[in-house]
């Protein structure tokens, strides 16, 4: 075991005992009084003045020890503990770089009083200790490999910045934990964040170094911003909600400005109580449009105060019904005249040639092979030729399952009525989801398939509608299912999107050659056509992507309560001992005790007035 | 201590008592009743006098042969046919012997200013005996020296006391019995005497010194001016060597908690034991406090034991 100083330069204030022993020297020398007379100072012993020569005192003892111990924990003494002796450690920083660190703590960011502390930290490092970076957004990146080169570890620092998504520390430590692993050296993690050390995830509690930063809850923030708006509704018939919070523990003014495609079409003032959520209904909407919301504020952390939504323009969707029956006839007329944008052309199956500029063809209770020009629904598919042919016939089937996300079941949710009096057994191909199951003992039975074949959505319904009553008040809910199914085999051409930031989207829409990605701070990339049509979205803004000649344009916004929820007690930083990570992994190696020196020379210096008490 | 100190402060003193605001109030003061001296015996003889004369009416007696017939009753004769003669207390000045101490102790503690307040307290009572017609003198206590003032009998001879007073500063030893004693050599004229030192001595010999006066027929008043810095050590720091102002013997002590506590005994033990010495003995003792000022021990300190009223 070696003992090492963190800053020896602190040895210099030892220079200060000499200035005690001084004033020790110069305290004994006797002052000179004159009295009237010695008459009254009698009953005083007398004590002969000897030579100012330094003699034993017990308080002069606890005065030096106490300075040295003091000026000891201030050098930063180091056991280390590792089985290398002296061997070089390695220090990995993981940097929190989530959104909540651009808050403001006074006139810097947390952010730069978090790489402030950490470049500090490295500058303390000797020489041959390496270092590691790791930054910890929404997808944590090594910034720095292991290295003992401080000076680029500094410069890389220097450059980082945060980004406005959450963080996911637990990606990051691991990231962290697989380098303290390697047995090689010694290895100390170090987290700094303004995250509570009580959320960090058990396993990381007692392994990992935290240094807190933060403090304001200072923050209002736009919680959302929702649009409703139906498939086939105008715009005019549309109506906004935005919900403004507010975080800190006292009363929040403000104006919440409304754009519309860049044009401002309401303003208005507001004051929040302290830790309350205010509502702003927006109607009318002026028309199809990006709407924006943005709040003037003056609080501590900016970036959640932008919100977007879309409201669509009003897209008809044409719909081919194939169908003999002359019930399913008439309810899709009654549908069609009660819904805007709907238009329903019904033929007799034997009539069907094509799809006839059609978005959609329904095919009812027959089953000719898969459309090539047009997205198809078929519902009670029964000829055996066909591409669903029936495996058999199920009667008084249960749902049992579903796929609660997927927009066909929009609407639906929670608990589902349905308890299908007929339905046909259908083998589910391979390029169809089962939205909606049931199951008997030995077998499941798809009610409603879902998927994409040769470049066009495809839907298939096991029972007939018009059999289980589709206008019926009481099953309203098959009409909804019908209604989602045609909003989703025929999607909206939007080529705008709201995501929230530190999303990845799959950019499907744009033709498969290389694209510009444009992003809110004017950076600029591209993709060859053979990347992954994705983007991330880790700033607040809009985002262009463009491929030969057209665009889509995604609209990301912080919506994450816990990230503008930025208030944190004021929490001193908690060390972890540092181990040899061969020996216990995660944990890392290497303990200071200028804590325990501070305690101790708190303790004398206590002592050395208690004494100097008794004695006075 | 530098000596111009104690002068300044000294004549600053003086000023103040010579205020007209200051005397205004010492006006309604006067000292109270001195024990008469006209029926001591020796005291003042005169010759072929067989009684006293005077105003004051003391008691009748019967007649008896060669008694003054001016005397004779002759209203009693008339109405009671017996021979009575009046007889008089004699009415003789009761002068205020001032006696200043004016050692170096006096000047030390130099805050406490204590000759300061004792030629303050001296200038003032002198006012008090002039302004009802009891002459005043004041002497300075030193060994065998003859600083004495003459006998002032009329308010217009108070600034030549003033003129006596200020040029004093606290030097050597203190002589209070030798003073005291030379001074006696100087006068036949008992009254009221006051003594105005801090007694720092040793208590034989203060007693000593009081009681000459004593026994020479003096109404004794014995003030002993105290200041805070005297009588209160605690700021001194702890390690201190002590010089004797008068002697200049040195001596090294630890001023803690117990050496604090010792001399604040010591000094409470020294005004006890002078104030249990005068009571006994039927002297006036005060321990003024020079913080307080001279208007506090003329209208508080000297009434409350009985020297003004």
């Amino acid at each position: 075991m070696m003992l090492r100083f963190a800053n020896p330069e602190a040895w210099l204030f030892a220079a200060l005992l000499a200035v005690l022993i001084v004033l020790h020297l110069r305290e004994r020398t006797r002052r000179r009084v004159d009295v009237p007379s010695l008459l009254l100072w009698r009953a005083l012993p007398a004590t002969p003045t000897r030579a100012a020569r330094l003699r034993p005192s017990w308080l002069l003892a606890l005065q030096c020890l106490a300075l040295l111990t003091l000026i000891a924990s201030l050098a930063d003494p180091r056991r280390d503990a590792d089985p290398f002796g002296a061997a070089p450690t390695r220090t990995v920083f993981v940097l929190d770089t989530s959104a909540s660190m651009q808050a403001q703590e006074g006139r810097e960011s947390r952010f730069a009083q978090a790489r402030r502390a950490v470049r500090d930290r490295i500058e303390a490092l000797p020489s041959d200790a390496e270092v590691m970076l790791v930054t910890a957004g929404n997808q944590p990146a090594v910034e720095v490999s292991p290295t003992t080169d401080h000076a680029e570890a500094l410069r890389r620092l220097a450059v980082l910045a945060p980004v406005d998504t959450a963080a996911d520390l637990d990606a990051a430590l691991s990231l962290a934990n697989r380098a303290a692993e390697r047995g090689d050296r010694a290895t100390r993690i170090e987290l700094h964040t303004d995250m509570p050390s009580e959320r960090l995830a058990a396993p990381w509690r007692g392994a990992v170094s935290v240094f807190p930063v933060g403090e304001t809850d200072d923050n209002v923030s736009i919680a959302d911003v929702q649009v409703f708006q139906g498939r086939f509704d105008d715009p005019a018939a549309a109506h906004a909600f935005v919900a403004v919070r507010n975080f800190a523990r006292r009363e929040a003014h403000g104006v919440l400005t409304l754009r519309l495609d860049d044009a401002i079409i309401g303003r208005q003032g507001f004051t929040l109580a302290p830790r309350s959520v205010g509502g702003f209904p927006i109607r009318p909407l002026p028309g199809p449009g990006v709407l924006r919301a943005s709040l003037e504020v003056e609080d501590a952390l900016a970036v959640d105060n932008l919100g977007y939504a879309l409201i669509r323009p009003q897209q008809p969707l044409r719909v081919l019904a194939v169908t003999d029956d002359v019930g399913l006839r008439a309810d899709l007329q009654r549908i069609a005249g009660a819904t805007p944008g709907l238009a329903v052309t019904v033929i007799a199956s034997d009539a069907y040639r094509d799809a006839a500029d059609a978005d959609v063809v329904l095919f009812h209770r027959v089953a000719p092979p898969l459309p090539t020009d047009a997205a198809a629904l078929y519902l009670a598919p029964s000829d055996a030729r066909g591409p669903f042919p029936p495996l058999g016939q199920a009667h008084e089937v249960p749902v049992v399952d579903w796929l609660p996300e997927h927009p066909i079941l929009h609407g639906i949710k929670p608990d589902f009525p349905f308890r299908i009096a007929d339905a046909r057994i259908l083998a589910a191909p391979a390029w169809a989801d089962s939205v909606l199951l049931s199951r008997t003992d030995t077998q499941d039975i798809p009610l409603v398939l879902a998927g994409t074949a040769q470049g066009w959505r495809r839907a298939v319904v096991a029972f007939d509608p018009v059999a289980e009553g589709l206008l019926r008040t009481e099953r309203v809910d098959i009409l909804v299912l019908l209604l989602n199914l045609l909003d989703w085999l025929a999607p909206a051409a939007d080529d705008a999107r709201v995501v929230s930031t530190g999303s990845i989207e799959v950019i499907d829409g744009l033709a498969d050659l290389p694209r510009r990605i444009l992003d809110p701070h004017g950076g600029e990339r591209h993709q060859d056509a053979t990347d992954p049509p994705v983007v991330d979205t880790p700033f607040v803004g809009a985002y262009r992507v463009e491929a030969n000649g057209s665009a889509i344009r995604l609209y990301a916004a912080l919506h994450d309560s816990e990230e503008s929820d930025i208030g944190r007690s004021a929490a001193v930083p908690r060390l972890a001992d540092a181990v040899p990570a061969a020996l216990a992994p995660p944990t890392l190696a290497r303990a200071g005790v200028g804590g325990a020196l501070a305690t101790l020379a708190a303790a004398l210096l206590i002592a050395e007035w208690f004494f100097a008490r008794r004695q006075a | 201590m530098p000596p111009n100190a104690s002068i300044a402060d000294l004549r600053a003193t003086l000023r103040r008592v010579s205020e007209p605001p200051f005397l205004r109030g010492l006006d309604r003061l006067r000292f109270a009743a001195q024990r008469s001296v006209s029926h001591r015996p020796g005291a003042t003889p005169v010759a072929r006098v067989t009684q006293a004369s005077g105003l004051e009416l003391a008691a009748h007696k019967p007649y008896a042969p060669g008694d003054d017939l001016r005397y004779v009753d002759w209203n009693a004769l008339a109405r009671l046919d017996q021979r009575v003669v009046r007889t008089f207390r004699a009415e003789r000045e009761a002068p205020l012997h001032l006696l200043l101490d004016a050692s170096a102790s006096m000047g030390s503690p130099l805050a406490d200013g204590k000759l300061a307040f004792a030629a303050g307290l001296a200038a003032s009572l002198a006012y008090i005996a002039l302004r009802r017609g009891s002459p005043v003198r004041a002497a300075v206590l030193a060994n065998a020296s003859r600083n004495i003032s003459p006998m002032l009998r009329h308010m217009q001879r108070l600034p030549e006391l003033h003129a006596f007073l200020a040029p004093l500063t606290p030097a050597g030893p203190t002589h209070l019995a030798e003073g005291i004693e030379a001074y006696l050599r100087t006068t036949q004229l008992p009254g009221t005497a006051i003594v105005l030192s801090d007694f720092l001595l040793e208590a034989r010999a203060a007693e000593g010194a009081l009681d000459q006066l004593r026994g020479r027929g003096y109404d004794v008043v014995a003030l002993r001016p105290i200041g805070p810095g005297e009588r209160d050590a605690s700021t001194l720091p702890r390690r201190l060597q002590l010089r004797d102002v008068e002697t200049g013997t040195i001596r090294d002590v630890e001023m803690d908690a117990a050496g604090r506590h010792a001399y604040a005994a010591a000094v409470t033990a020294h005004l006890q034991h002078l104030k249990t010495w005068c009571e006994g003995r039927d002297v006036a003792f005060a321990a003024p406090d020079t913080a307080a000022g001279v208007a506090a021990c003329l209208l508080a300190d000297l009434p409350r034991i009985g020297v003004l009223q």
